[in-house]
This record gives C-alpha cells, sequence and structure tokens, in this order.
C-alpha cells in the first residue's frame, strides 16, 4: 500500500504541464474577482523612499528618470503613478526623461493624465524630455550641459521657451533624483549619477534585480529603495493612495503558495520515484 | 467587450496565451508581427526623438564648434551603419567604447569599489547586535570574494572561505529567485486584470 | 590613415573623459558636453545599425526561404513598415503611430513576458530539486524569501518576514557587495584596456 501510495507521488513528476499553468491562471484570476486590500509592515527602505518624497517643498524640482516598456509596465507603472500623484500634490515641479525607447508613449501619456487630473500645466509644473540613446551620455548631460543632448523636449518645444526647463542648468536644480527602471538603467544611475548630482537619489525596481541594491542603501550610494509589486504596494500605502499594487497583491499571494506548493510536491514526487527506483520490489 | 480598442488587445493576448497549449501558427504569427512593430517603434524613437533634434540644432548654428565638432561622429557613425566593416565605422565604435569607458572609470570607483569597501569596514563585534551583523557581513563578503579567486587551489582556510562563499552566493541567488519569481506573477497579473477587468468587467 | 588615427584619439578621448570628471572649471564642462553629444549621437547609430541587420536577416530569410518559411519574415518586415510609416506622420498618443503602439504592440509586449509565469512555474516544478546542500540553501531562502513578501505568508509564519529580511540585509548583501566589489575592478580593468587599445575594434584583433 505504501508503495503505490509513493508510485502516486511519484507519477506526479510526469504531469502534463498543461495542468501546471492551469492551475497558475487560477491562482492569479480567482483572487482577482474576489478583491481584498490587506495592510503591510513597509520596510525600512520604502519608508524612506517615501520620506525623500514627504520632505519636498513647494517649488522644489524632482528629476523622474523612467526605464520601462509595455512587458514591464504592470510593475513600475504603479510606482510612478504613486510617486507622481505625491509630487504634484506637494506643488513641486517634475522634469521626466525616460530611458526606454519603446515606453516613450506609455510614460508620457500616463503622467500627462496624472498632470491633467492634478491641475498642472506643461513646461511650468513639469516637462517631459524623451528618450535619447545611451544612458551614460544622457545622465552626464543632465548633470552638467542638458540642452547639449536635449535640445528639445519630446514634443518638439524649445526647452529654452518652456519656464520650467528654461531655468535649468544642471545637478544643481533638483532637489531630488527618482528613478524607476526595470533594467540596467539603475545600475547606470549609481555609476554615472551619484558622484554628479548632490541630490538624494531614491530608486524603484523591478523584482528582479531589487535584491542586488540592497547594498547601495547599506553604502549610502542610494536613499530609498523599493521593488516589485509588494515595494509599489508599500508606497501606496505610506503615501495614503491605496491603488492597483496594494489590490493586486491578493493574487500574488496565492501564486506565491502555489509556487511553494510546486517546490515541495515537486521534490517529494522526485524523491518517491527515486526511492522506488532503488527498491528492489 | 466588442469595443475594437479593447477587443483587438484582448484577441492578441489571448493569442500569445495559446502558445501555452501547444504550439500554433496563430502564436508565431503575432510574435514576428510584436517583433517588426518593436523594431520599427525603436527606430522611430530613436531616428525622431534620439537624432533628429539635436543634428537640426546643430544644422540651424553651422558655425558653432560645438556643431563642426559633431561633423565626425556623424560620418562615422553613418559609416558604421553601413553594416560592412570599413575603417571610418570601426573609428566611431572605438570612439564610442573608449569615451563610454572613459565616463565609467570614476563612478565604478567611486561607487561600486570604494564605497562598497567603506560600507564593509564597519565596526564589528560579538557584543551588540548591530556589531555581530557586520561581521557576518565582512566575513561573507570576503568569502564571496574568496570564491572567485583561482589564482590557487583553494585548501585550508582557502578552501573553507571559498565555501562559505559559496553558500552565501547561494543564498543571495535564493533571495533573487524569490524576487525575480514575484517579478514574473506580477506581469501576470497585470494581463489578467487587463482580461477580467478592463475588457469582461468582470472585476470592477 | 585613419586606422593610424584610431588608438591615438581612443587614448586622447577616454583620458579625456575621465579627466573632466575632476575639472569643474567651464572648458573641463564644455569638453565634457562635446564628449556627451558624440557618445550619443555614436550609440544612436549603433542602434540603427542593429535594426538594420535585422532588416538585412529577414530579407535574406525571404529571399532564400520556401513560401511557408517566408510567411513569418515578411510579416515582421510588414508590420515595422507600418510602423515606420505610421511614425512619419506623428508620434504622439492620438496618431496612428500612438494607436498601432497602444493597441497592437503593447498588449503583445505584455503577454509575451507574461508567459514567464507559466514556464517559471512548470520550470521550479520539474528542476527545482534538493540534491546537493547548495541548492537546498538556494531553495530553503528562495521559500522564504517567495512566502515573507505576501501577507499570506506573514499571516501563516508570523516570524518569516524577519527571517526573510536578515537574507536580505545579512547574506544578500554579504554576496552582492563581493560580486560588485569584483564587478567594479574587472570593469576599471576592461576600461583602461579599452582606452589604451589593447583590446576593442582599435587593438586585439577583436571588434
Amino acid at each position: 500500500m505504501r508503495i503505490s501510495y509513493l508510485g502516486l507521488l511519484a507519477s506526479l513528476s510526469r504531469i502534463d504541464r498543461r495542468i501546471i499553468y492551469l492551475l497558475v491562471a487560477c491562482a492569479v484570476a480567482l483572487p482577482l474577482l474576489a478583491a481584498s486590500t490587506t495592510r503591510l509592515i513597509p520596510a525600512e527602505e520604502s519608508q524612506s523612499f517615501h520620506r525623500a518624497i514627504a520632505q519636498l517643498a513647494e517649488g522644489e524640482t524632482v528629476l523622474l528618470a523612467v526605464e520601462y516598456n509595455a512587458g514591464t509596465a504592470f510593475e513600475l507603472e504603479p510606482m510612478v503613478v504613486t510617486l507622481v500623484e505625491e509630487v504634484f500634490s506637494r506643488n513641486a515641479r517634475m522634469v521626466v526623461s525616460c530611458f526606454d525607447a519603446q515606453g516613450v508613449g506609455l510614460v508620457e501619456e500616463t503622467i500627462a493624465e496624472l498632470a491633467a487630473a492634478s491641475g498642472k500645466t506643461y513646461g511650468t509644473d513639469w516637462v517631459f524630455l524623451g528618450y535619447r540613446p545611451s544612458a551614460p551620455g544622457v545622465i552626464i548631460s543632465l548633470a552638467t550641459a542638458p540642452y547639449a543632448v536635449f535640445p528639445r523636449d519630446h514634443r518638439g518645444n524649445s526647452l529654452s521657451d518652456l519656464p520650467l526647463s528654461s531655468s535649468l542648468s544642471g545637478y544643481a536644480d533638483y532637489q531630488l533624483v527618482a528613478v524607476i527602471a526595470s533594467g540596467t538603467t539603475a545600475q547606470d544611475w549609481v555609476i554615472y549619477g551619484t558622484g554628479r548630482f548632490h541630490a538624494p537619489i531614491i530608486v524603484g525596481l523591478g523584482g528582479g534585480i531589487g535584491p542586488t541594491f540592497q547594498s547601495f542603501i547599506d553604502a549610502r550610494t542610494i536613499t530609498g529603495l523599493i521593488a516589485g509589486l509588494r515595494g509599489a504596494a508599500e508606497y501606496e500605502q505610506l503615501a495614503g493612495r491605496p491603488a492597483e499594487a496594494l489590490r493586486a497583491l491578493s493574487a500574488q499571494s496565492t501564486a506565491h503558495v502555489l509556487l511553494v506548493l510546486l517546490i515541495v510536491v515537486g521534490n517529494a514526487s522526485f524523491f518517491a520515484a527515486r526511492w522506488l527506483e532503488r527498491t528492489p520490489y | 467587450m466588442l469595443d475594437p480598442a479593447l477587443l483587438v488587445p484582448a484577441l492578441l493576448t489571448l493569442g500569445v496565451f495559446s502558445i501555452l497549449y501547444r504550439e500554433n501558427p496563430v502564436f508565431r504569427c503575432i510574435e514576428h508581427v510584436g517583433l517588426g512593430m518593436a523594431a520599427g517603434y525603436a527606430l522611430v524613437t530613436i531616428v525622431f526623438n534620439g537624432m533628429l533634434p539635436r543634428l537640426v540644432a546643430a544644422a540651424r548654428h553651422p558655425g558653432d564648434m560645438a556643431a563642426v565638432l559633431l561633423a565626425l561622429p556623424l560620418m562615422a557613425g553613418i559609416a558604421f551603419t553601413a553594416l560592412r566593416r570599413n575603417a571610418l565605422g570601426t573609428l566611431g565604435v572605438t570612439i564610442a567604447a573608449a569615451i563610454a569607458a572613459g565616463f565609467a572609470v570614476p563612478g565604478l570607483v567611486q561607487n561600486l569599489i570604494l564605497e562598497q569597501m567603506r560600507a564593509t569596514m564597519v565596526p564589528v563585534g560579538l557584543s551588540s547586535d548591530a556589531g555581530f551583523d557586520s561581521l557576518v557581513i565582512a566575513v561573507c563578503v570576503l568569502s564571496t570574494m574568496a570564491y572567485f579567486s583561482f589564482t590557487r587551489e583553494p585548501r585550508g582556510i582557502r578552501g573553507l572561505a571559498a565555501i562559505t562563499g559559496l553558500y552565501t552566493l547561494m543564498i543571495s541567488f535564493g533571495a533573487s529567485f524569490g524576487y525575480a519569481a514575484m517579478s514574473r506573477i506580477t506581469l501576470l497579473i497585470g494581463r489578467f486584470l487587463f482580461l477580467l477587468r478592463d475588457w469582461l468587467h468582470l472585476v470592477n | 590613415m585613419l586606422r593610424a588615427l584610431t588608438r591615438p584619439l581612443a587614448i586622447l578621448l577616454g583620458g579625456a573623459a575621465i579627466l573632466v570628471y575632476f575639472v569643474p572649471h567651464q572648458a573641463g564642462q564644455w569638453v565634457e558636453a562635446r564628449l556627451v553629444d558624440w557618445l550619443v549621437l555614436l550609440q544612436a547609430a549603433a542602434l540603427v545599425a542593429g535594426i538594420l541587420a535585422l532588416i538585412r536577416r529577414q530579407l535574406a530569410r525571404v529571399r532564400s526561404g520556401s513560401l511557408s518559411q517566408r510567411i513569418y519574415p515578411m510579416l515582421m518586415l510588414g508590420s515595422m513598415a507600418a510602423m515606420l510609416i505610421a511614425g512619419l506622420f506623428g508620434t504622439t498618443a492620438a496618431t496612428a503611430f500612438g494607436a498601432l503602439y497602444g493597441s497592437v504592440l503593447q498588449p503583445i509586449q505584455a503577454s509575451m513576458l507574461s508567459l514567464l509565469a507559466f514556464y517559471m512555474a512548470s520550470a521550479v516544478f520539474r528542476s527545482f530539486r534538493l540534491t546537493s546542500a547548495p541548492a537546498t540553501i538556494l531553495l530553503i531562502s528562495a521559500l522564504v524569501v517567495l512566502l515573507a513578501r505576501i501577507p499570506l505568508g506573514e499571516q501563516m509564519i508570523p516570524r518569516i518576514s524577519v527571517f526573510a529580511t536578515w537574507i536580505i540585509r545579512g547574506p544578500n548583501v554579504a554576496a552582492t557587495r563581493g560580486l560588485w566589489i569584483g564587478m567594479g575592478l574587472a570593469a576599471v580593468a576592461t576600461a583602461f584596456r579599452v582606452i589604451l587599445g589593447v583590446q576593442g575594434p582599435s587593438g586585439g584583433g577583436r571588434s
């Protein structure tokens, strides 16, 4: 009898992959139908991230560097939305630069909608510089000579004609640098930006590279860090603006539990199969 | 649900997901359309946003020294895009690599080497939690670096350090895997939210 | 003539790029702005060259393959052409370019990347095995982080967040710090090899 249970367990390793796919789909979809939000205990890095924005005074300028495209938008857009809403609510100004050639339209549309909802004027309260190739070149240029790389903004306006950008001459004009990135741009900001910008740098990252940036928090190279959907949800809670990330966390929970179960069952099945192979009867 | 602005993206999403059932031509068609459009989108953005504004600005001030100096990389860039190896194209690649390397050096030394070393060299001890944590981190940093040291065979204390480094790396990779898994699932939630909320209106 | 110029120019420009960081004088900033100008233009050209290479490759596939093999590269080239033509008439969200991006490219890209969640789940079931001590440690660390980053996990095992935080701030910081320092040292060495022409297109016979 014991052998048959083991045989059953061992046979699970040959389960059709489509059954696993179906389980994943159910684990993600079902909690969304019964959406609920929970309260989180924010990490210290998330609190530092939020504090840096909460300390902004009226009229101060934030440099927002964004790098995501449609593929990674759902993970990073909630961070951008909360950040932009918070910056505008403090009547701070914002200069936005996009570091992904395939994300320019997406980023501009999102921020333009938020600006319109907050009653902010383009050119006075915010400027969208658009995309330029070479992240190192753009970062250095923004610090020392913005017009060398950006003679015009994304909409074709001359930067010297817009009230906000005409006053920009380099790093001293920014009170905060916020980097929201899914790829290597955050690393470029650490290498090229931290020595050139005197303002604190806060970073929002896609989950995949989140843990690797923890050492920059300890070294005080960056001031705040949020990573992945969990980081975005913590930030939404800290900012008092519960939205997409907090809502999606219930689906994230069930999917994580499913992954843990898959690992446990997969190993149990593997060892059962190995034990049966070694047993002579 | 039948609004083309939602129907087309929804059908494309389902078309992509069809690969989960089995290999099929619908998925391959969507895949190639996506690749082509992504390349086209990037090309338009790079040329119209990334290159033309600067070149137009330079053309408007032809006497400006900065505009004159732009002629060399422009010619080298055009030669480079010819896709055949030529001296001018090689010159362009060399210039770009040398400038990028030069810009990187101060930041690499300052932020990846010195700052990380400074953060490791903090008071350590067994009497306080902070001191003990710092000790663990210092030992693990040295062990990680020892693991990648291949100049001598890892025996004795070197071997112990290398093993400790390997285990430290495994803990870190495990954490990275956890976060990477979180990231992938998040992207799937995004698609399901689009299908269930924006398209089918099953979720508020 | 040009070949003889390449290496000295690399040393000159690479050296200047290092030095301007330490020279806050206006002349230094002017030089830095010019170097950035060059770098951005050349990197844009490199990206364009990459896309042109893709077009050439697809054209070759169209020419050489059978009818069934020609369909996919033709689709790719056709959709690329559609995007390029649309881009000529404006690139904002209100244009055809923006509409194509929003209703076709955006869902395809998002769906393609989200497929990875399914493949990852299948892979952890089949390949994540406790076959050695390092693999076991990796797996335990992954399980702890997976559970600790969700509210459900914190409810099921109350102290798991503390353990996960220790993993992230302790061994994880130590390992990544070791990697960053090693990467930094290697990158500085490579940067000097590129500037001095030992490695890269101007020397060493490799490009």
